[in-house]
C-alpha cells in the first residue's frame, strides 16, 4: 500500500481495554496518562464524577468511564490510568480507566462507522474498528464532553 | 504605517477622554457659564480628534471635529450653551463610543457616517448668529475673545527677574532680538518631554534661551501640561525661530513675538498698546484665576506620570507565579510539621519565608487593585438620560468612588450595578407628581455608596422611592405559582423580599424600556455569587430601597480555617468565620423541628456539615462516655445573620490559592473551589454563604 495514502487516511488510535471489551480514543486528544492519584471527593455533582485530582497544580475533574458506560463497578489496580483528555484548547479532564493498551494506527478502511443515536452507550461511539482480529469501539469523545456538558 | 501598537493606548485614552467629557459636559450643563469646564471640554474634544486623525479613523475624526468647532465657538462666547445642545452634544459622544466599541472589535470604526448628529453640529454652530442680537452678549463675547487670545500668550504672565531682564536690556542694546514664545504642543501627543526637548536642542544654534517656564528641569521630566514657554535672545529674525521651533513634529503652535522688555519689573502682565485698557484689567485677573486653580493640581502630576499601564495578563501570570510559590512555602511548612528533627534556624526561616509571600502577595494583589470609579463614573451619565427618559426628577449621590476593587472583579461589577440603579430609577423611585402628593422632596434621590469592610468591599444602591410592597410580591408570587398561598402567609417579610431574585420575576405593572422585563436581579444575584460575593435587599415600604452587594477583595488567595469532616480536609474563608465554639450534643435545641445552640443569648441554627457534604459520620466508639461527644461549631456569618457549622476537627490556619474546580464537573454553590494543599492533595472550599 502506498505509505502517503496510509498516513494520511490513518489515525492513532489508544486502545483501553474493560473486562473484555476494547475501546479506543483518537490520540489527538490526548494530553496526558498518569498513574492514579488521590482523587478528592466533590458532594453532588454529576454520578460519574469521582472528584478532583492535582495536576502539576493544576486542577481537573475526574470521571469514571466504567460509570458513565454504566459498566458495573471494579477495584482499581496497578493498571488503572488516569487519562488527561484535552477538548477545545484549554479545558482538560480526567477519565480513569483500567488499563492503557497500546497505541494502534487504524486505517480509514479498517473502520466501520455507526450511525448515530442507536440508543445508550452507542452515542459515545463514532465507530467500530478492526485491528488484527479483534474490535474496538472507537468512543466519540465530542458526544461524549457535549453529554457531560448538558448533564 | 504600522498603527497596531497605538491602537491599545489609543483605546484606552479615548476611553478616558470620553469619560472627561461626559462629566464636564454634565457639569456644563448644570452651569452653563463656567468657562474652565468649556475649556476642559475643548480640550478633550480637541485631542480625541487628533488621536483619531493619527489613527486614521476618518468618520470619528470628522464628527469630533465639528464638535470641536461647537465647543470653541461656546469658548470664543459666541454660542450659547443650553438644553438641545447638551443633548446633541451627548448624542455625539455615544457616536463616538460608538466608534470606539467597533475598533475595540475589529479595530476598524464601521461605516456609520452619522450625518444627522454633523448637520446637527452645524445647525447648531449656523444658529448661533440668528440669536446674539443683545449687546450684553455681544461685550461679554469680546471680553472673551480678548481673554482668549492673550491666553495663548502665556509667556506674558511670566515675572521676569531683575537679572534677567538686564540680560535683555544688553541683548537688545548689542542688536539682538529678545523674542518671547509660547510653544503648544499637540495633546495627542505621547512623549511630550521628548518633544520639548526636540524644540530646544533645535533651538540651541538659534540663540540663547535665557529662560523658560516650567523649567527645562521640569519639562525633561515631563511636570507640565501642552505648553511651555520661553524667552530667547537670538540674532536670527523671528520667522527663523518661529520655524525652528514648529519643524519639530507634533508641534501644534508657537505662539513667538518680539517681547517688549517691561519697565516695571513688578508689572506681572505687560500691558498691550492696541487693547483699550479696561479689557486688559479684565482679562488679567482672569488668567491669573486660571492659573491658581490650576495650581494645586500640577504636584500631583508627575505622580501620574510615572504610572506604567500594564497588560493584565502579565498580572495574571505574576498572580499566577505567586500562587505557586504559596503552594511550594505551604509544601515547606506541612514538611516541618511532619517531622520534628529540623532545627530552630530552619523553622524561623520558613517563618520568614512565610512573611514573605504573604507581603509578597499582598503587594501583588495592591497592583491588581483599581478603584470602582473607573466603573461608576458613567453613572452620573446613565441617570441624567434616564432621568430625561422616564420624565422623573432624580440625582445619583455617589460616595466611595476611590474604594478599590481587584480587576477581575472592577470588569465584572459593572452590569449588575447598572441594572440596579436603573432598577432603582425606574420602579424604585416613584413618578414625579406621586412624591409631590406625599409630600417627598421633587426629586428623588438614588445613592451609591461603596465602602471596605474588613476583607469585603460592600457597595450600597439606595432610593428614596416607595419600597418593595411584601404583599404584592407574595400575590404576584402565588399568581406564577412560584409558591403556594399557605407558604406566603408563613413567609417573613424578608424571605418575600428575596423572592424578588427568583428568574423571570418582576413586579412592575408595565414594561417599559429601562427595566422590568423580569432578566434582571436573578442575573445581578448570579453575576455577583459568580464573583464570590452576595447580594442582600433592605426595603422600608414608603421610604425607600436597598441593595446591598458584598464582595471579596481578592479572587485568588485567601486565608481559610482549615478543618476535618470525617476523613476529609475542607477550607472555610476565614473571614467569614467569627468564633469557634465547642460544644455537646445538649446544647443543641430543637426550633421548628431545627436544631440550635443557645450561644450567649443569641440563637444560632447548625447545620452538619457531613450530612450537607454526604460524608460518613465517623465511626464513635459507643464504649466512650458522654464527655467524648463533645463537638467543635464553627460560627459563620453573612450580613448579620450566623450559623454554627459542625466539624470533627480544627486543623488550623492557612493562606490558600483558591483554584476553579474545572468546567465539566457541575459542583453545587456550597463548594465556590478547591485547593492545593502542602502535601498536594486537594480540599474543598466551602462558600459559607450559602449555609446561613
Amino acid at each position: 500500500m502506498d505509505n502517503n495514502l496510509s498516513m494520511n487516511d490513518a489515525k492513532q488510535y489508544i486502545i483501553l481495554r474493560f473486562d473484555s471489551e476494547q475501546y479506543g480514543i483518537d490520540i489527538s486528544y490526548i494530553d496526558n496518562i498518569v498513574r492514579l492519584q488521590s482523587i478528592t471527593r466533590v458532594p453532588h455533582v454529576q454520578p460519574y464524577f469521582l472528584g478532583i485530582i492535582n495536576l502539576r497544580g493544576e486542577i481537573l475533574p475526574v470521571m469514571s468511564m466504567r460509570k458513565k458506560f454504566e459498566l458495573p463497578d471494579k477495584e482499581n489496580t496497578n493498571l488503572t490510568r488516569i487519562l488527561i483528555i484535552k477538548v477545545d484548547g484549554n479545558s482538560k479532564i480526567g477519565v480513569l480507566v483500567d488499563e492503557v493498551r497500546e497505541v494502534v494506527t487504524l486505517a480509514e478502511n479498517d473502520i466501520e462507522k455507526l450511525a448515530a443515536d442507536t440508543g445508550d452507550a452507542r452515542a459515545y461511539l463514532t465507530g467500530v474498528g478492526k485491528y488484527n482480529d479483534t474490535l474496538i469501539s472507537l468512543i466519540n469523545i465530542h458526544g461524549l464532553i457535549a453529554d457531560i456538558d448538558n448533564d | 504605517m504600522d498603527l497596531s501598537q497605538y491602537l491599545e493606548i489609543f483605546i484606552d485614552e479615548t476611553k478616558e477622554h470620553l469619560q472627561t467629557l461626559n462629566d464636564q459636559v454634565l457639569i456644563l450643563e448644570a452651569e452653563p457659564e463656567n468657562i474652565d469646564t468649556v475649556n476642559e471640554i475643548f480640550r478633550a474634544a480637541h485631542s480625541l480628534k487628533g488621536m483619531a486623525g493619527t489613527m486614521g479613523f476618518k468618520r470619528m475624526q470628522r464628527l469630533t471635529h465639528d464638535m470641536e468647532n461647537v465647543f470653541s465657538e461656546i469658548r470664543n462666547g459666541k454660542l450659547n450653551v443650553d438644553a438641545d445642545m447638551v443633548d446633541i452634544v451627548f448624542k455625539c459622544l455615544d457616536a463616538i463610543e460608538g466608534y470606539l466599541s467597533n475598533i475595540i472589535e475589529s479595530a476598524d470604526e464601521g461605516t456609520e457616517d452619522n450625518e444627522e448628529l454633523i448637520g446637527l453640529l452645524n445647525a447648531a454652530l449656523e444658529g448661533k448668529h440668528d440669536d446674539t442680537p443683545a449687546e450684553v452678549v455681544n461685550e461679554v463675547k469680546v471680553d472673551k475673545i480678548a481673554v482668549g487670545s492673550e491666553e495663548r500668550k502665556k509667556y506674558l504672565s511670566i515675572p521676569i527677574a531683575d537679572f534677567e531682564k538686564n540680560a535683555m536690556v544688553e541683548a537688545k542694546a548689542n542688536g539682538m532680538h529678545v523674542y518671547a514664545t509660547t510653544v503648544y504642543i499637540q495633546e495627542s501627543c505621547l512623549l511630550k518631554a521628548a518633544r520639548a526637548f526636540l524644540v530646544f536642542k533645535g533651538l540651541e544654534n538659534k540663540g540663547e534661551i535665557i529662560k523658560s517656564v516650567p523649567s527645562v528641569q521640569d519639562i525633561e521630566d515631563e511636570r507640565f501640561d501642552f505648553d511651555f514657554s520661553m524667552f530667547i535672545l537670538s540674532e536670527k529674525s523671528l520667522e527663523e525661530v518661529k520655524k525652528a521651533i514648529e519643524s519639530v513634529s507634533e508641534i501644534e503652535e508657537a505662539v513667538i513675538e518680539e517681547f517688549e522688555i517691561p519697565t516695571e519689573v513688578q508689572n506681572t502682565a505687560p500691558q498691550i498698546d492696541e487693547a483699550p485698557k479696561a479689557q486688559v484689567e479684565d482679562s488679567t485677573p482672569k488668567a491669573e484665576k486660571k492659573e491658581d486653580k490650576k495650581a494645586p493640581a500640577k504636584p500631583g502630576k508627575p505622580v501620574v506620570n510615572r504610572s506604567v499601564r500594564v497588560d493584565i495578563e502579565k498580572l495574571d501570570d505574576l498572580m499566577n507565579l505567586v500562587s505557586e510559590l504559596i503552594i511550594a512555602k505551604n509544601g515547606l511548612v506541612s514538611v516541618t510539621g511532619v517531622s520534628s528533627n529540623y532545627d530552630q534556624g530552619f523553622n524561623e526561616q520558613i517563618e520568614y519565608l512565610e512573611r514573605i509571600t504573604t507581603n509578597l502577595h499582598e503587594s501583588v494583589m495592591k497592583v491588581r487593585m483599581v478603584p470602582i470609579e473607573s466603573v461608576v463614573n458613567r453613572f452620573p451619565r446613565m441617570i441624567r438620560d434616564l432621568s430625561k427618559k422616564l420624565n422623573k426628577d432624580m440625582e445619583l449621590i455617589m460616595t466611595g468612588e476611590d474604594t478599590e476593587l481587584d480587576r477581575t472583579v472592577i470588569d465584572e461589577i459593572g452590569d449588575p450595578l447598572m441594572h440596579m440603579l436603573r432598577n432603582a430609577a425606574d420602579h424604585g423611585l416613584e413618578p414625579t407628581i406621586d412624591r409631590l402628593k406625599i409630600g417627598k422632596p421633587k426629586s428623588g434621590t438614588i445613592r451609591l455608596d461603596a465602602y471596605q469592610d474588613g476583607n469585603n468591599v460592600t457597595i450600597e444602591v439606595s432610593d428614596d422611592g416607595a419600597g418593595v410592597d411584601v404583599e404584592k410580591i407574595k400575590r404576584k408570587a402565588i399568581e406564577k405559582g412560584a409558591i403556594t398561598e399557605e407558604q406566603a402567609e408563613y413567609m417573613s417579610d424578608k424571605e418575600a423580599v428575596d423572592l424578588l431574585f427568583q428568574p423571570a420575576f418582576s413586579t412592575a405593572e408595565k414594561i417599559s424600556d429601562v427595566s422590568g422585563r423580569g432578566v434582571g436581579l436573578d442575573v445581578v444575584k448570579n453575576k455577583i455569587e459568580g464573583l464570590g460575593g452576595d447580594v442582600e435587599v433592605a426595603t422600608k415600604l414608603g421610604e425607600g430601597t436597598t441593595f446591598i452587594v458584598r464582595l471579596p477583595l481578592t479572587l485568588a488567595i485567601i486565608q481559610a480555617l482549615m478543618v476535618e469532616i470525617g476523613t476529609e480536609k475542607y477550607a472555610l474563608p476565614l473571614n467569614s468565620v467569627v468564633t469557634i465554639e465547642e460544644i455537646v450534643p445538649d446544647d443543641i435545641k430543637y426550633v421548628h423541628t431545627k436544631e440550635v445552640i443557645n450561644l450567649r443569648g443569641t440563637v444560632i441554627p447548625i447545620v452538619r456539615l457531613n450530612e450537607v457534604l454526604d460524608i460518613d459520620p465517623i465511626e464513635k466508639d459507643d464504649d466512650l462516655g458522654d464527655e467524648e461527644d463533645g463537638m467543635i461549631a464553627v460560627i459563620v456569618k453573612k450580613g448579620d445573620r450566623q450559623a454554627g457549622l459542625l466539624i470533627d476537627k480544627l486543623l488550623g490556619q492557612q493562606e490558600i490559592v483558591i483554584k476553579p474546580l474545572g468546567k465539566y464537573i457541575k459542583a453545587p454553590k456550597l463548594i465556590s473551589g478547591a485547593t492545593i494543599l502542602g502535601n498536594g492533595d486537594v480540599a474543598l472550599i466551602i462558600d459559607s454563604n450559602t449555609l446561613v
